[in-house]
């Protein structure tokens, strides 16, 4: 008896939504509690899947397959692999963790903005678990609205410009794959045509397979590949499509900050490895040596910029183009034959390890700005003397993004450096730079904040923001409620870094599948 | 690839644990070594969650429990090497990392020169434990304190026990965080938090190259197993400019912890922290870690001629920039902070010499007396109510009688007074440098390297006898001078104001000078323990050179001291010595550090925040932001006008009309495609 795992981890937040929609008006504590059961019933899900999720095989599980519009080929698949499982699980994990932080600061509009937190997740976890092109790229856009909803209606002063950014950037890129997944429907419609075959349908595996028998010319391929990978860069963000990052980041709400941080770049790098690189694998390798360069230029550029933030959350947002830069250097560590494991292993792990640690940061920028109102780097100091363990718990999560061994960041750097070194001596070194710059940043952020004499916010003295509470030293450490989910994504943050095996027995007999799929082993 | 000899899950089919069955040991030591790091982790645990909620009395004790018990399972595990030729004790806990049939162990290890590290670490560890109790006894963060000195226990004893590079990594950058921590204890005090901050980056420096150098380690040798990368068959087989390159690498690591040329800079600034921290961490073992591992993996060295030659160099001349600034420094913090970079450069000039084992065994008399000596420089400071200055200082054997004994006793130890600890170990250095000079394949560099050696020698002998000069002799001049210093004074230690009455300076709590009087005894008789001829199994006698020269350099330096500082040794005397016009410069450029932090500055850190700000404005905001996003700008503003509209309308409805708009264009399209 199918218990539908899948579908029930898609629909479940989204009926949450609906169901929050049609809460009484009045009474938003309703709406928070039935969205933290909601997404908490879908963590369970999502827990569930992996409980049932057998680590040894590299194909897909728990698939759900029905027809949708059987004349287009379009279907309703699902599944589940080892290079989804964790970003379904991570963004589930994730979900409640937003509510309980906007539990207090998303005060108007309480039903709607928990709605379009569902509705997210809902569009998040379809992308991820999207096995049909068609579906995905629906998922790919419905998550789109809920995003802009949330930046420019709950967002910060500059919220308007910063949804539109990310709105028009990301249209751009989707509107160009949208052109190459019918571009690559025709083909393979064509050719199924003329051998007399079923029609072509979006189903991933029929194109997979498609793509094999009937390749494409190199000319197309690359043409193609360059449309799906705009699309993904620009989610990524890769250098230099990243401006929209850091607008969307800073302006966004807590939550919308720790869902675009945490899972919603991942959909970009997921993109390449699900769908660009194993379509066109020969485009891929002819593009490793540029997107190769173009992350390291990421890494470095993105660590420069934290160096002359001012503002706290924009500084977290620019470090993510530095991290997602390694998330993509591993990934397209391509040594001439093939993308080495290590690189593509270590580049999913990266995703699930930003995840944590970004979306732990900006959680935390969260609860200070909630106490004191401002994002300003110079309004802080000597947090540490009126929060301590508000400043321990900043201090482990900036440890876990520098990628100090024993945390999270270190196992999946070690590995991408590794890949992309063995791929490349020069890509290798100049990635492992970012190390070095992203101590730099993250430490000089944390002196400046946390450390040093009490002033501005702290020490009572006015800051620029508008500060809505009197006397500045009223800085409360850490609540309970904020506890509740600190500890475990530092707990996480610990199991991930020292017990990593458990998590890539998961991961790599995938991408061992996927290599084999992209060819060249 | 493997990365390790060990990758299957099931232990009993690992090939190590075979391999040392058949002379398994009834103790079975392999198998506990993980409760060495584990029982101070504990104890940070314990003191770092709960620390305000147990009973003060209770902390101290808690936090000397983890270093007692891993000196007891070192001091085991150092019986039970002994016997063994060459073979490391190995227990693989299972696996660390693991990904496409590379993995990393999580194994611990106990080889001779781990063997001996341990007993060090441990034992000064313990050492410095108690007498913390006293030192820190009055501090708001008590607990925070020993939380933090446990973890580095931990951390320190991770990266000697550690059976292959990569773990050696996770408590390489464990001592670097347990460092930053420390050196920013006090972190109301913004000098302090910035210069945790620079030890820590520096530090990352270093660590670039010793990641790289484990990279191009595991690709060229197929294993980051000390035990396996150290076997010349291996070595053999991995080209010349390879083993270079991963020689200098893992040199580049080293001198980033073990604060060498050019990434000495954030050792001086550690100071800040407090001076147990500086005994533990900045003196006797953290810093020593680059050493050790170069010690490890002599054999690669060896097997890069050209690499080996470059410690050596670098060593040699670090020992002497460092030994030239401290001869001028007035923080006697400052002044052992410079001592220790030097002595340190000695080690590596021993490493470079390809005398590994006696680079330890001056790293292990080097532990004794500059553990000694920084505590007993705690101590004082300590007396003095915080205050750090020799300046202000002066006359202090009568009122610190007991602290002055050992404090001598160090300084002779250092220095290399006969038959104290340090000549025997700097001797042997000084033996090597002559023996590779005027020996075969020597010449005119390894000679300029022994004679750099030398001179080293006698500014140590010069700066120890001043700082004892200008401390312990003279007037007492801080009986004359206002109280008027303290906090606002801008030293680590300064905690609190005021300046001592008379009378009240007098010697340490016992809990504070019991440690030092072990130390003291350690730094006399410590050079009688042969070291050299325990790690390498034979005994190489010493020819007279060496002896002769090291004790004239001794006393060249302590006659210099005495003629410029000695009897009535004041300030004055100082300027003096400085009045000489060559002198002048000379000192002006030991007193200013030979402006490396300024140059650093002007050369690294200004164009890289220089750069950073240009591409920020230029590329950022200026050419996407303005041109080409805003060149989109007219459909930007658009779509703003009908976002701003859609703000006010509701949700779902947007949404479904958004999906029913997504989902009709992609079945028109696609329909005029189907024929």
């Amino acid at each position: 008896m199918p218990l539908h795992l899948l579908s029930a981890a898609i629909f479940l937040p989204a009926a949450t939504g609906v169901l929050v929609l049609f809460l009484p008006r009045s009474k938003p504590a309703a709406a928070r509690a039935v969205s933290l059961g909601g997404s908490l019933l879908a963590l369970a899900v999502s827990v569930a899947i992996g409980a049932r999720f057998n680590p040894t095989s590299g194909g897909f599980q728990l698939v759900e397959e029905f027809p949708w519009i059987p004349s287009l080929g379009i279907s309703y698949t699902v599944g589940v692999d080892g290079i989804s499982l964790f970003l379904v699980i991570l963004t589930a994990f994730l979900t409640p963790i937003c509510v309980l932080a906007s539990w207090r600061s998303a005060d108007k509009r309480v039903h709607e903005f928990h709605a379009s937190l569902l509705f997210l997740e809902s569009g998040i976890v379809g992308v991820f678990l999207a096995l049909d092109l068609a579906l995905f790229y629906v998922f790919w856009e419905v998550m789109l609205i809920p995003m802009v909803l949330l930046i420019g209606i709950w967002g910060g002063q500059r919220r308007v410009y910063a949804a539109v950014k990310f709105f028009i950037y990301t249209m751009v890129g989707s509107l160009l794959m949208l052109l190459a997944i019918i571009y690559l429907y025709l083909h393979l419609d064509g050719a199924t045509a003329g051998n007399g075959g079923a029609g072509a349908s979006f189903a991933l595996s029929n194109v997979y397979e498609g793509l094999r028998s009937h390749p494409l010319p190199a000319g197309e391929q690359m043409a193609l590949f360059l449309a799906f990978a705009l699309s993904f860069a620009i989610k990524v963000p890769l250098f230099p499509f990243h401006t929209w990052l850091p607008d969307a980041h800073t302006e966004a709400p807590t939550a919308g900050s720790v869902i675009l941080a945490g899972v919603l770049l991942k959909m970009g790098t997921y993109g390449f490895v699900r769908f660009a690189i194993p379509f066109f694998p020969d485009a891929a390798r002819a593009a490793a040596p540029w997107i190769t360069a173009l992350s390291v230029i990421g890494i470095i550029y993105g660590a420069l910029m934290c160096m002359v933030q001012t503002d706290i959350k924009r500084l977290i947002a620019y470090s993510s183009v530095s991290h997602l830069g390694f998330v993509m250097l591993g990934i397209f560590a391509f040594d001439g034959k093939t993308f080495l494991g290590e690189g593509v292993t270590g580049g999913i792990y990266q995703m699930l390890n930003h995840g944590v640690s970004t979306g732990a940061l900006f959680l935390l920028v969260g609860s200070i700005y909630e106490r004191s109102h401002t994002r300003r780097i110079d309004d802080y100091g000597g947090v540490a003397r009126v929060m301590p363990a508000y400043a321990a718990v900043f201090l482990i999560v900036t440890l876990s993004s520098i990628g100090l061994p024993g945390l999270n960041g270190f196992v999946g750097e070690f590995w991408i450096l590794l890949g992309a070194f063995k791929a490349n001596r020069l890509a290798g070194v100049l990635g492992a730079s970012g190390v070095v710059l992203g101590a730099v940043y993250m430490l000089t952020l944390y002196q400046r904040t946390m450390l040093g004499k009490a002033g501005g916010v702290v020490g009572g003295g006015a800051g620029h923001g508008a500060r809505v509470d009197g006397a500045g030293h009223d800085l409360p450490d850490l609540w309970t409620r904020e506890m509740v989910y600190f500890v475990p994504l530092i707990v996480l943050m610990a199991v991930m870094g020292m017990a990593s095996p458990w998590f890539t027995a998961r991961i790599d007999p995938t991408v061992a599948a996927w290599q084999k799929l992209v060819g060249g082993l | 690839m493997k990365l390790t000899a060990i990758t299957t899950s099931t232990v009993k089919e690992i090939p190590a644990r075979q391999l040392i069955a058949a002379e398994r040991l009834p103790m079975k030591i392999e198998s506990i070594l993980y409760l060495m790091p584990l029982l101070p982790f504990l104890g940070f645990l314990t003191n770092g969650l709960l620390g305000k909620r147990i009973p003060k009395a209770f902390v101290g004790p808690i936090a000397c429990l983890g270093p007692l018990f891993a000196f007891a399972i070192a001091f085991q595990g150092f019986i039970e090497v002994r016997p063994e030729a060459a073979r490391a004790l190995s227990n693989p806990l299972g696996d660390w990392m693991r990904v496409a049939g590379t993995s990393v162990a999580l194994a611990f290890s106990l080889d001779k020169f781990q063997a001996v590290l341990a007993l060090v670490v441990t034992g000064v560890g313990s050492l410095i434990h108690i007498y913390s109790v006293g030192y820190m006894r009055d501090d708001a963060g008590y607990a925070r304190f020993f939380a933090y000195m446990n973890f580095f226990m931990a951390a320190m004893l991770v990266l000697v026990l550690a059976d292959n590079l990569v773990l050696c990594f996770l408590g390489w950058e464990g001592v670097g965080l347990a460092s930053y921590l420390l050196i920013g204890f006090w972190f109301d005090d913004e000098a302090n938090a910035a210069a945790g901050r620079k030890a820590f980056v520096v530090n990352r420096i270093g660590d670039f190259g010793f990641i790289l150098g484990i990279f191009l380690v595991s690709i060229s040798f197929g294993t980051v197993r000390f035990a396996e990368i150290a076997q010349n068959e291996r070595i053999a087989a991995v080209a010349p400019g390879v083993l270079t390159a991963i020689a200098l690498l893992l040199f580049l690591g080293a001198t980033g912890k073990s604060a060498q040329i050019p990434l000495y800079v954030w050792l001086p600034d550690a100071m800040a922290g407090p001076t147990p921290v500086s005994a533990l961490i900045h003196a006797a073992t953290m810093v020593t870690s680059g050493v050790f591992v170069l010690a490890r993996l002599q054999p690669i060295y060896a097997a890069a001629p050209g690499a080996q030659a470059v410690v050596a160099a670098i060593g040699g001349v670090t020992a002497l920039v460092a030994g030239f600034i401290a001869l001028s420094q007035f923080d006697i913090k400052k002044v052992l902070a410079y001592s220790t970079v030097s002595q340190l450069g000695y080690m590596f000039l021993a490493a470079g010499l390809g005398q590994g084992a006696v680079a330890v065994y001056h790293l292990v008399t080097h532990a004794f007396f500059k553990a000694l000596l920084f505590l007993g420089a705690g101590a004082m400071i300590h007396s003095l109510h915080h205050e750090q200055d020799l300046r202000r200082m002066g006359g202090l054997r009568k009122s610190l009688p007991r602290t002055f004994g050992v404090f001598l006793v160090g300084s002779l130890a250092i220095a290399g007074f006969p038959f104290f600890s340090g000549f025997f170990s700097k001797d042997a250095i000084l033996d090597a440098a002559w023996h590779k000079g005027f020996g075969p394949g020597g010449g005119a560099g390894w000679i300029a390297l022994w004679a750099v050696a030398l001179i080293t020698a006698a500014m140590t002998s010069f700066y120890t006898f001043r700082l004892v000069a200008l401390a312990f002799f003279g007037k007492e001049r801080w009986k004359e001078l206002p109280a008027a210093h303290g906090a606002d004074h801008g030293h680590g230690d300064a905690r609190h104001s005021g300046g001592p009455a008379p009378g009240e300076v007098r010697d340490a709590p016992p809990v504070m000078l019991a440690p030092l009087y072990v130390l003291a005894f350690l730094s006399v008789i410590g050079g009688f323990i042969d070291v050299p001829g325990f790690l390498t199994g034979r005994h190489e006698p010493h020819g007279w050179i060496a002896p002769l020269t090291g004790t004239a350099a001794f006393l060249a330096g302590l006659f210099g001291a005495w003629r410029f500082y000695g009897r009535g040794a004041d300030e004055e005397r100082g300027r003096v010595f400085a009045a000489a016009p060559p002198l002048r410069a000379l000192h002006a450029l030991s007193a200013g550090k030979l402006f490396v932090d300024e140059i650093y500055g002007l050369c690294v850190v200004k164009p890289l925040q220089a750069l950073a700000s240009g591409l920020y404005y230029l590329v950022d905001c200026i050419i996407i932001d303005l041109f080409l996003v805003e060149g989109l700008g007219g459909a930007a503003r658009g779509t703003g006008a009908i976002l701003r509209r859609l703000q006010t309308g509701m949700v779902p409805s947007y949404a479904t009309w958004f999906i029913a708009g997504v989902v009709a264009i992609l079945a028109a399209i696609a329909i005029t495609g189907v024929r």
